[in-house]
């Protein structure tokens, strides 16, 4: 064996011995996914939370944001079915959605701060009440994490579980009375992968799993852009985010009630 | 030094050099990356990480072709580099340095449209060398590609990468001497256009190029005429039927181990297959296992065929609504001003035969004329329907139909027994519907109409053949209960022939009939009972309300009719309807063949089970030709004579 052969030979052991070096010493403990939640050394709820908005841009900047307009896709490509959504949000708990897909739907929610309300071309009007009021709100409220504990009573951490191909946080958060919402939070960034939840609809709770597909970013704070969400039958729906303004000027008429709503409320 | 370079080594050599050197190093990058994903990924698994392996990865037959798009896609943009770094005097002040920025777009652009590997964009990019490296390999992955079009890129890709090496070595023939100031662009187009000595002639090059151009062409145009026979496509299709049934039904004993014994039972057959019919029959064997309506496959052809008729105008009609009644097939309906009204057809006389002559439509099999007779049509349909879901009167009602309907234009000579039981022949042509064609996800293109009329007992008849085009139906019911009709005596909502559609609407019509939320029905998926409520709409239409059934009442009729049969805020009139109610989705397989599959059981507001049973009418009307001939529509005189009773 030559001396040139040698040197080439120690060379690789060296080598292999720097990289399993590398492995072992790395901080990352390895995550067996587990369907029982594993109680770990973890932080509590409201830490991974806080770290949430930390890794969103941080409480004062979204505190800074007074309204925002999205405009998304959405579209259930298994079902050949897509269409438009445009929402407004504002402080004191305003908002409002449009989601119309042609030949389907075309579906409105919003609140004026006081009634929440949903009105559909197809089925009508309706007032919101208990478990699908509170959902609605937690869906359209601008950044709710800065205060989850106006949507939940109790957020908990139980550990960590692989989600979407990442170690992330799961944390529980419970509220009398409303299905508990179970939130993925990734164990590096910090950032929402997203959840499993027991949807109140109209026509029943619906168990969905939604997954946060990627980050946009604009002015310094994150949002998702890409939201796909596996639906009881199956099929998956995608909301992309196309565009997302931050305080803009807002006509107070947005979030007006509809008129088929105001036949609603009680008199 | 360059001059004494040159004189040794055509700069063509140098050029190739320069490719050959650059590629190189391309490919060592690679085997390393490679070679590390190997050492890695296997460790970091043994370990207990993650890690899934990327999607391009776990196709493992198609790792070849990804292989040699890549290396042909560096090749092509290495020869780019070679001839525009020929112009550039200095990368850090040139102008034309943002032009190394260019093999960036087609990525871009794929990216793009990436969720779509099938559309239009993306199959443009999979043939345009430079960006059919990148396109083509996502288009194998996440799509399909035929053989063909792999062929015609990778053809492409050639042509280009022995065209750019050419003019780089033209490029560079003329700028290597050059040296204190960039070449213009028309120095460029002159060097790359002109003969130089010691370079390439171009006008065999441009000739062989132009040919390559030509024969991908005729290869995609021959690739695309026949549309061969993928058997991978087709047993992915077969799985995914499979699976999705498996994922989906409710029924947890149904879709357990006999259902996977089913798929082991006649994926073999599958396999052995040798055209796409054998496939799709067998593949409708084992979906009419499971014994419900709303499941089935839905041929591409039908897509075409639908796609087509819409295009030229819609569906041809005769005006004629045909029903099994006492062993015939006997006139119901004569449409006002139609062709079969202006020929003179009468209510209840027995259909004997069609003669289908001068045909329109293009997607039909020949253009000679065909000859359907009434009693063979029922004997096929009575064996058709032999232990089937869909029974045989609504098989036959919608039979008889399609036998006088097709594109408009199509000349008909129908032969019918009148009511003194002589022959009649009329000759009719078909003409344009009076629905909106409607397309509705991976539904084929439907023709929606609503027809809404005042009856002489100033009763409003509103009638609509499908529960689709949400936004022109509710606003047209809304029209006429809380406008039109909204003080008549009554109203008739004529449910006969309705195909069915979206439950959605069911509950948004109900909604003016009601005054407090209620229900419709319940539909129970696996794990999810979902309840169907009606949401009260202003002003309430407080008159009589009839609906009208026959046995062609499908699907969301049903839930309709049966609704308001439970509600008690309708008396429904007619014969009892199909029977075959499930909701359900369509989906496009990857064969292009439509795949409808249900997603759950319904019951009634009632607890009624509708699946295979229908609705019964609360006044069951039996026709007979005698009848019809006497009352015309005996059905909507009943309902007539019901609400007229009610308003006194």
């Amino acid at each position: 064996m030559s001396i040139r052969f040698k040197r080439k030979i120690t060379a690789g052991i060296f080598t292999l011995c720097l990289f399993c070096t590398a492995v072992y010493a790395s901080p990352l403990k390895p995550v067996k996914e587990d369907k029982t939640t594993t109680i770990t050394v973890s932080p509590t709820g409201a830490e991974v939370i806080a770290k949430y908005v930390v890794a969103l841009g941080g409480k004062e900047k979204l505190l800074q944001v007074k309204s925002i307009v999205t405009k998304a896709k959405l579209s259930i490509p298994a079902a050949g079915v897509s269409g438009d959504v445009s929402m407004h949000q504002a402080d004191k708990g305003l908002f409002s959605m449009l989601m119309e897909i042609p030949n389907v739907v075309t579906q409105k929610s919003g609140s004026d701060g006081k009634t929440i309300w949903e009105s559909s071309n197809v089925t009508g009007a309706e007032i919101l009440s208990g478990a699908r009021a509170e959902q609605m709100k937690l869906q359209l409220t601008m950044f709710p994490s800065l205060d989850i504990t106006q949507f939940f009573e109790t957020t908990e951490c139980k550990g960590t579980e692989m989600f979407a191909g990442q170690s992330c946080y799961v944390v529980e958060s419970k509220k009398k009375g409303i299905p508990t919402m179970t939130t993925y939070y990734s164990v590096e960034t910090g950032l929402d992968k997203g959840n499993r939840m027991t949807v109140s609809t109209a026509m029943g709770e619906m168990k969905m799993v939604s997954e946060i597909k990627s980050y946009g970013e604009r002015d310094g704070i994150k949002f998702p852009m890409e939201i796909e969400t596996t639906l009881p039958n199956g099929m998956k729906q995608v909301m992309t985010i196309e565009d997302m303004q931050f305080n803009t000027n807002i006509d107070p008429n947005e979030f007006k009630l509809p008129e088929d709503v105001e036949q609603l409320q009680p008199k | 030094m360059t001059e004494q370079i040159v004189s040794a080594i055509r700069p063509q050599m140098w050029i190739d050099g320069k490719l050959i050197g650059i590629t190189g190093a391309a490919i060592g990058s690679l085997a390393f990356l490679f070679g590390t994903a190997l050492i890695c990924l296997p460790a970091a698994w043994l370990l207990g990480y993650g890690i899934p392996l990327p999607g391009s990865l776990q196709r493992w037959d198609y790792i070849p072709l990804l292989i040699v798009f890549y290396f042909g896609g560096v090749l092509f943009w290495n020869c780019f580099y070679a001839g525009v770094a020929s112009v550039i005097n200095d990368p850090n002040t040139s102008s034309r340095t943002s032009l190394l920025f260019l093999p960036m777009l087609p990525m871009f652009a794929a990216g793009l449209v990436v969720s779509q590997p099938d559309g239009p964009m993306m199959r443009i990019l999979s043939l345009i060398p430079g960006a059919s490296s990148t396109a083509m390999p996502m288009r194998l992955v996440l799509g399909e590609a035929s053989s063909a079009e792999v062929l015609a890129s990778f053809a492409l890709m050639l042509a280009g990468i022995a065209g750019l090496r050419l003019l780089a070595g033209r490029i560079f023939t003329a700028g290597i001497m050059l040296y204190g100031k960039e070449p213009s662009w028309l120095d460029i187009a002159t060097w790359t256009l002109g003969r130089q000595e010691g370079t390439a002639n171009m006008a065999p090059i441009a000739r062989l190029c132009v040919s390559v151009i030509c024969l991908t062409s005729a290869l995609l145009n021959t690739g695309a005429a026949q549309d061969p026979f993928d058997p991978s496509i087709q047993l992915r299709s077969f799985d995914e039927v499979w699976q999705t049934i498996k994922n989906v039904h409710w029924d947890r004993e149904l879709v357990g181990e006999k259902w996977d014994a089913i798929r082991d039972e006649l994926r073999p057959k599958v396999e052995k297959a040798e055209n796409a019919i054998a496939v799709r029959e067998i593949t409708q064997t084992m979906i009419s296992k499971l014994g419900h309506s709303h499941c089935g496959i839905i041929p591409s052809e039908t897509y075409q065929a639908m796609e087509e008729q819409s295009q030229n105008g819609g569906e041809g009609i005769s005006g004629l609504t045909i029903r099994f009644i006492d062993e015939q097939l006997v006139v119901t309906q004569v449409r006002p001003g139609s062709p079969a009204a202006s020929a003179g057809v009468e209510v209840g006389w027995a259909l004997k035969s069609v003669l289908r002559s001068n045909l329109k439509n293009a997607a039909a099999e020949n253009k000679e004329p065909t000859t359907s007779y009434a009693e063979q049509l029922i004997q096929r349909v009575r064996a058709a329907t032999e232990h089937q879901v869909t029974r045989f009167e609504t098989a036959m009602g919608l039979a008889a139909t399609s036998i006088v309907t097709g594109s408009i234009g199509d000349q008909l000579q129908l032969t019918f027994l009148d009511h003194d039981e002589m022959q009649q022949s009329k000759d009719i042509w078909l003409v344009k519907g009076h629905g909106t064609p409607t397309k509705l996800g991976h539904l084929p293109v439907t023709t929606v109409e609503f027809r809404s009329l005042r009856l002489t007992s100033d009763i409003g008849h509103v009638a609509f053949n499908a529960f689709l085009d949400p936004s022109r139906l509710i606003k047209e019911f809304q029209q006429a209960v809380t406008q039109e009709y909204a003080n008549s005596n009554g109203l008739v909502i004529d449910l006969r022939g309705n195909m069915g559609g979206m439950i959605l609407l069911t509950m948004g019509m109900c909604g003016w009939l009601v005054d407090e939320p209620t229900k419709l029905g319940l539909m129970t998926m696996k794990d999810t009972p979902l309840e169907l409520v009606i949401n009260p709409r202003k002003p309430r239409y407080s008159r009589p309300v009839a609906v009208l059934i026959d046995e062609c009442s499908i699907s969301a009729a049903e839930i309709f009719a049966g609704g308001l049969q439970d509600l008690g805020v309708a008396r429904v009139f007619g014969h009892r309807s199909a029977g075959l109610v499930l909701p359900s989705n369509v989906v496009s397989l990857p064969n292009k063949d439509g795949f409808q599959y249900v997603t759950a059981d319904y019951e009634s507001r009632s607890g009624r089970v509708l699946e295979g049973r229908g609705v019964e009418p609360d006044e069951s009307i039996s026709l007979t030709r005698v009848l019809l001939r006497a009352e015309h529509d005996p059905v909507l005189a009943a309902a007539t004579r019901w609400i007229l009773s009610q308003s006194k």
